[in-house]
C-alpha cells in the first residue's frame, strides 16, 4: 500500500513525459487508468525502431503499475465515459498539445463541472498560453529551448544529445506538482489546475548557470572537467567501453592516487600541488588514462575505494541489472507478466517506510475495459458489448 | 500548498537543499541548519564568479531560514532535536558516517526526530556501499547516467552542472509530499542518489539489455536507437535540435530538405541507419540545405512544415527571452546583500497563477534568535 492508495488517476497522457509522471504516481500506490486508443496507438506500444516488439509490452516500462482502457474520445459515447471516469478520479494527467483536451470536451472547465475536487495537470512543451504554446516538442526540443542542451557537451566540442533525462524529469516535476495540489486540496477542499512547461523544467535544470549568466559571468560546456579538481574525469579501462570515474579533490588524494599508480611521472613535482595539476591538466589526465587503460575496471575501483579515493565504475544497463546493491534497494525490481513470466525493470528511486508498492507489469491494450467500465463505473457487460460493437470502446 | 508544513534541512552537497527549495517554493517553512562559517556552498563558485554570495547558493536556498548549529559539539544532538520538535520533516544529505554521531545509525533507527519524518539522501544508500566515497561524477557513473552520454569516440560525458543534486532533490521533495499524505506519516524515507539515476532514467535500457543484450551507446549529437532525424544540426550561427519521430513528420522533413525520394529509395538504409551508421553520409547530403541558414531560418521552415524543432539556445539567449520574464518563468528577488538576483521559478502555473515569489536566500544564522526564542517564525 503506497502513500497514494485510494487516489485514482485518469491518465490521458502518451509518449514519454506524461506517462512518466503517472508511472511515478502508480509507484506511489495510485490507481492509474490509462485511456488509450487503438487507432492512435501510443508510441510506447508500437514496435521499437531498434528493439522490435515483444508481446509482453516489453519496452513500455512507462506502463508499469497501470490499467488500460480504450475509448474513442471523439465519439459522444466515449466522451461521456471519459467524463464518468473523471467524476470518480482524483487526478487527471494529459500532455497533448494545448487545445486538444478542450476540443475533446475534457478541458479543466469540463472536468471541474463533473468533479470540483479534481486535480488536473497539463504538461506541454511551452505551457498552455503564450505565442509558443502550440509548438510541438519532444525531449531534445525542451532541452534546446531551455539552455540545458547548449551546456551539455565536451569542452571545446559541440552540444551533444542529453537523451532521456528531459522527459523523465518533466514527469517527475509533474508528479511533485500533483502531490502539492493534493495537499492544497486537503486544506481547501477544492481541486487545482496545474500548467507545467517542459522547457521551463529544462531551465530549472540549468538554474545555476542562469543565475551566473544574469551576472554577466560566462558559462561554457565543461565536459568532464572541474575547474578546481584535477584529475576529475572518466578514464578508460581494459576491455570494451569500460570506464572508471576518478576524482581527486585535494593534494592528499592526488598523492594517494599517485602512490597507487607507482610510476615516476605520477610523483613528479609538476603535479604535486593542485596549481600544477590544473596547469598541466590535459597532460596529466592523458597519462592517467594510459595507466587506467591497462587496469581492470572493477578491481581498480575496489582498490582505489579501499584507499579512500572517489572512484566509481561507469555502469551500463547490464551492470545495473546485475548489481545486487541496486537490487536490494529495489532500484531494479522483478515484475511478473501472466503470460511471459518474470522480467527485471526499474523500480522506485525511494524507500518509504511502510509504503512499499510492488509494481505490476504494463497492461495489454484495453485489458481493463470491463474492470473499469463495469466494475468501477457500474455499467453492464451488455452495455460494454454494445460500445465495443459501435466502436466507442475499441 | 504546504503552508502547514515546517521542515528542518541539513545539507552539505545540495540535494537536501534543492528538496528544501521546492518545498519552500510551495509554502513550507524550511529551516536551514548551517555549521559555523556557513554552508560550504556559500563559497563554492563557477569559474569567473565574483559575487560575494554564490549564485548556486542563492538558487538552492531561496525562501528559507538559517540557523547555525555546531554539529561537532556535544550539544548538537540536543539542539537539533529541539529544532526538529515542532517540525514534521527533517531532510538531510549528510552521509551515514556524518549522521551516526547525531544518533542516526540507519534511517529506521534513530533518536533524532523520534516522532516525525526523516528523509535521508545519501550518495550510495545505507547498505553495503554506505562508506563509498564519491561526488556527482561517481554517482552518475555508478547510476548509469554517464555511459550513454557523449560521443562514441570519446569518454562518457558527465551531465552538466549539478544534475544529481537537482534529480535527488526533486525525488526527495516528491517522496516527502507523498509521505505526508499518509496516515500515520511514515517515519523515514531513504533515497540513494545512485538509485535515482538507475531507476528513474533507465527503463528502456534496462529492459532491452536483458532481452536483446543491447545496451545504450554514446552517439554524440544523435539520439542512438532512434529514427532519423533525432539530432542536432549545424546552422550558420549555432545548432538546432530536430526530432521528427512520426512518419508524417519525416515526410515533411525530407520535403523541406528537397529530398522527397528519401522516403522511398532507402539509399541510406532505414531511418535508424540514417542516424547511426550512415549519419555522416546523410549529413553531407543534407548540409547543402542547412548551408548559410541561421537557426531562426531553419526554425521557421520547421514550423511551416510542422516539424518539432528548437534552436539550441545559450544561457544568454534564454535570459534575453523577454517572454520568460513576462511569464514569470524567471523572477527577480533580492539577495541577502540587498542585490537583485533573478531565479527560475517552479516550472508551472497553479490555478492560473505562478507560485508566489520566493523570498531571498537567508544570511548566515539570520533566524537564530527567533528560532531559539519565539514560537512564531514569521
Amino acid at each position: 500500500m503506497g502513500p497514494l492508495a485510494g487516489i485514482r488517476v485518469a491518465d490521458f497522457s502518451n509518449h514519454a513525459a506524461g506517462p512518466q509522471a503517472t508511472m511515478f504516481l502508480g509507484l506511489l500506490g495510485a490507481d492509474v487508468i490509462r485511456i488509450e486508443s487503438r487507432r492512435r496507438l501510443d508510441i510506447q506500444r508500437r514496435p521499437h525502431a531498434v528493439y522490435g516488439r515483444d508481446r509482453a509490452s516489453t519496452f513500455d516500462h512507462l506502463g508499469l503499475h497501470k490499467r488500460s482502457i480504450t475509448l474513442d474520445l471523439k465519439s459522444g459515447g466515449g466522451h461521456a465515459l471519459a467524463l464518468e471516469l473523471v467524476a470518480v478520479a482524483d487526478v487527471v494527467v494529459e500532455n497533448f498539445r494545448p487545445g486538444v483536451m478542450a476540443r475533446l470536451g475534457l478541458s479543466w472547465d469540463d472536468c471541474t463541472r463533473v468533479n470540483p475536487r479534481i486535480v488536473m495537470v497539463s504538461l506541454s512543451t511551452n505551457g498552455q498560453e503564450g505565442p509558443a504554446a502550440r509548438a510541438p516538442g519532444y525531449a531534445p526540443i525542451f532541452a534546446a529551448a531551455g539552455a540545458l542542451g547548449w551546456i551539455t557537451g565536451y569542452r571545446n566540442g559541440p552540444p551533444v544529445e542529453i537523451r532521456n533525462m528531459m522527459d523523465h524529469t518533466a514527469g517527475l516535476y509533474a508528479c511533485f506538482a500533483v502531490l502539492a495540489a493534493l495537499h492544497a486540496r486537503e486544506l481547501s477542499g477544492q481541486g487545482r489546475y496545474v500548467d507545467l512547461s517542459a522547457r521551463e523544467v529544462a531551465i530549472t535544470l540549468a538554474g545555476e548557470s542562469v543565475v551566473h549568466g544574469l551576472r554577466g559571468q560566462p558559462v561554457t560546456r565543461m565536459g568532464n572537467e572541474h575547474e578546481n579538481w584535477v584529475p576529475h574525469g572518466v578514464f578508460p579501462c581494459s576491455g570494451d567501453d569500460r570506464w572508471l570515474a576518478i576524482v581527486c579533490t585535494n593534494d592528499r588524494e592526488w598523492a594517494t592516487l599517485a602512490s597507487h599508480i607507482a610510476e615516476p611521472w605520477a610523483t613528479s613535482s609538476t603535479y604535486r600541488a593542485v596549481r600544477g595539476r590544473i596547469a598541466h591538466r590535459r597532460d596529466l589526465e592523458d597519462r592517467v588514462a594510459r595507466w587506467t587503460g591497462t587496469q581492470d575496471r572493477d578491481r581498480l575501483a575496489e582498490e582505489l575505494q579501499a584507499r579512500g579515493l572517489a572512484a566509481e565504475r561507469s555502469f551500463d544497463a547490464r551492470d545495473l541489472v546485475a548489481d545486487s546493491h541496486l537490487g536490494t534497494r529495489c532500484a531494479i525490481v522483478e515484475v511478473s507478466h501472466p503470460a511471459h513470466g518474470r522480467r527485471r525493470t526499474v523500480g522506485s528511486p525511494w524507500h518509504l517506510k511502510g509504503a512499499a508498492v510492488v509494481p505490476t507489469w504494463s497492461p495489454e491494450l484495453g485489458a481493463h475495459n470491463e474492470a473499469v467500465l463495469c466494475g468501477l463505473l457500474g455499467h453492464t457487460t451488455d452495455e460494454l458489448a454494445g460500445w465495443i460493437r459501435d466502436g466507442i470502446v475499441y | 500548498m504546504f503552508t502547514d508544513l515546517r521542515c528542518v534541512e541539513l545539507s552539505t552537497h545540495g540535494s537536501a537543499a534543492y528538496a528544501g527549495r521546492l518545498l519552500a517554493a510551495m509554502g513550507a517553512d524550511v529551516i536551514k541548519v548551517e555549521p559555523p562559517g556557513g554552508d560550504p556552498m556559500r563559497r563554492v563558485s563557477m569559474a569567473g564568479a565574483t559575487a560575494a554570495t554564490n549564485p548556486w547558493f542563492e538558487y538552492l536556498n531561496a525562501g528559507k531560514m538559517s540557523i547555525v548549529v555546531d554539529l561537532a559539539s556535544d550539544r548538537a544532538p540536543a539542539e537539533l532535536e529541539a529544532l526538529c520538535a515542532p517540525a514534521k520533516v527533517f531532510i538531510t544529505d549528510l552521509d551515514p558516517r556524518e549522521l551516526t554521531p547525531l544518533g542516526v545509525s540507519a534511517p529506521s533507527s534513530r533518536t533524532l526526530m523520534p516522532l516525525g519524518l526523516l528523509c535521508s539522501i545519501t550518495r550510495f544508500g545505507w547498505g553495503r556501499y554506505r562508506d563509498l566515497r564519491g561526488g556527482e561524477l561517481e554517482v552518475e557513473s555508478f547510476g548509469g547516467a554517464l555511459i550513454g552520454t557523449g560521443s562514441p569516440d570519446r569518454p562518457p560525458l558527465k551531465l552538466p552542472l549539478h544534475q544529481t543534486v537537482i534529480q535527488a532533490g526533486v525525488v526527495a521533495a516528491t517522496t516527502v509530499a507523498a509521505a505526508l499524505l499518509m496516515e500515520p506519516t511514515p517515519r523515514w524515507i531513504d533515497i540513494a542518489e545512485v538509485g535515482v539515476w538507475a531507476s528513474v532514467h533507465h527503463g528502456p535500457a534496462v529492459t532491452s539489455a536483458q532481452l536483446t543484450g543491447r545496451d545504450r551507446k554514446r552517439s554524440g549529437r544523435h539520439a542512438e536507437g532512434q529514427p532519423f532525424p533525432h539530432c542536432l544540426f549545424r546552422c550558420s550561427d549555432g545548432w538546432i535540435a530536430i526530432q521528427a519521430s512520426e512518419r508524417d513528420q519525416f515526410a515533411q522533413f525530407v520535403e523541406m530538405l528537397g529530398h522527397p525520394t528519401w522516403l522511398m529509395d532507402r539509399k541510406f538504409g532505414s531511418r535508424l541507419d540514417m542516424g547511426s551508421t550512415n549519419a555522416a553520409a546523410v549529413e553531407h547530403e543534407a548540409a547543402a540545405w542547412f548551408e548559410g541558414k541561421s537557426r531562426a531560418e531553419v526554425f521557421d521552415a520547421c514550423r511551416r512544415h510542422r516539424i518539432p524543432a528548437a534552436p539550441v539556445r545559450s544561457i544568454a539567449e534564454v535570459l534575453g527571452d523577454q517572454s520568460l520574464m513576462a511569464d514569470g518563468a524567471l523572477v527577480t528577488s533580492e539577495t541577502s546583500e540587498k542585490r537583485s538576483v533573478t531565479l527560475p521559478s517552479f516550472p508551472a502555473w497553479f490555478g492560473g497563477k505562478r507560485i508566489p515569489q520566493l523570498h531571498r536566500a537567508p544570511m548566515l544564522d539570520e533566524h537564530s534568535r527567533v528560532l531559539r526564542g519565539a514560537d512564531t517564525l514569521r
